[in-house]
């Protein structure tokens, strides 16, 4: 039953994105949208993907907004701090390593994809639950102190919709 | 009169995201070392990316045009990092190290 | 001289800036980078020509751009990884 709901929501979602690209809303538009979101789960299911898509993509659609919405506003704050430190001069490029406790690899993407984003650090590698931080302002090497720094509350928010 | 004010207030986000990106390029310009280059510049673009699209999707009120845009700020935010990601990760794999003297020039 | 005509002419300036830092480059990453932002500014030219003559087919193609752009730069930095091997 949650399968067939996950599918269904999927399916919306891609007929929600066929629509805006066909620019017009009928009843052609949904089926042929529906069917054409139906046809893609089931060829990714089948050839790209090592697992299925209940198991990899799970993340809630209100989650996923609140992310969205968070996310834009965090990339703001960020990007006008980076611009007053370089604007000053006070750049001091290092690497840190990061500790996360998110376990899936998803959600592990996710965190890096938003890290990425926020101006000011660019992660670059990954290995098992460390990941590895290029820092716009190093003032400490130490995980401990500068994972909070980095993430800020993107853990939380992702962390949030495993529910 | 709200269509009036909402394009004035669409043009200057325009305006402001142009001054994100001159920042972007500045930067790129700016800087001696490879890993501030990539650091600064990539994200203050994205961030005037976004400012323009917002400001075009005010001019335009809501449409097929809005949410459009609205797709194409999807997709950036999905594969703006990776390209940005893959980039440095390649530069790190291949063994460049940070610079000593990473001063301004 | 209309406000998109000035916009177009400052993204046109803006390539510029990132067609010097790909010529200049000092390693083949720096050039990645300029034609990441190059790649970058066009789409954005693209948005704001179709807002000037209020036509969507162009967002099409900014979208077509857009995954084109990501996936040739992804390419090409996976292919000179480690110098090749």
């Amino acid at each position: 039953m949650r399968r067939l709901l996950h599918h269904i929501s999927m399916m919306a979602v891609f007929a929600v994105v066929w629509i805006i690209l066909e620019e017009q809303f009928s009843l052609t538009t949904v089926a042929v949208g529906s069917l054409i979101g139906l046809l893609t789960m089931i060829v990714t299911n089948r050839y790209v993907l090592r697992a299925d898509y209940e198991s990899d993509y799970r993340l809630g659609l209100w989650v996923g907004v609140k992310y969205v919405v968070s996310l834009i506003i965090q990339i703001y704050v960020a990007g006008i701090q980076a611009l007053i430190k370089v604007l000053r001069g006070q750049v001091h490029v290092g690497i840190v390593d990061v500790h996360t406790t998110l376990e899936s690899d998803f959600h592990i993407a996710l965190l890096a994809n938003s890290i990425t984003l926020t101006p000011g650090t660019v992660t670059l590698e990954r290995n098992g639950n460390y990941l590895k931080v290029i820092w716009i302002d190093c003032v400490t090497t130490d995980p401990e102190v500068a994972g909070p720094m980095i993430k800020q509350n993107f853990e939380r928010m992702i962390s949030g919709g495993k529910s | 009169m709200m269509a009036q004010a909402a394009h004035l207030i669409g043009q200057i986000l325009i305006g402001i995201g142009l001054v994100f990106m001159a920042f972007g390029i500045y930067s790129v310009l700016r800087f001696r070392d490879f890993y501030s280059r990539v650091v600064i510049t990539a994200k203050v673009d994205t961030v005037g990316f976004l400012t323009l699209i917002f400001g075009a999707m005010l001019i335009e009120g809501f449409s097929y045009f809005t949410l459009k845009l609205a797709l194409i700020v999807v997709f950036e935010l999905l594969t703006s990092p990776i390209s940005t990601h893959s980039i440095a990760h390649s530069a790190y794999a291949s063994g460049y190290k940070i610079r000593k003297d990473v001063r301004i020039d | 001289m209309s406000f998109y005509d000035a916009v177009l002419l400052a993204l046109a300036l803006l390539t510029i800036g990132g067609i010097i830092r790909v010529v200049v480059g000092p390693t083949i990453w720096d050039r990645l980078l300029g034609l990441n932002l190059i790649s970058s500014k066009i789409i954005m030219a693209i948005i704001v020509f179709a807002l000037m003559i209020q036509r969507t087919f162009l967002l099409d193609i900014a979208i077509v751009y857009a995954l084109l752009g990501f996936i040739g730069s992804v390419l090409i930095a996976r292919f000179i990884e480690r110098k090749g091997e």
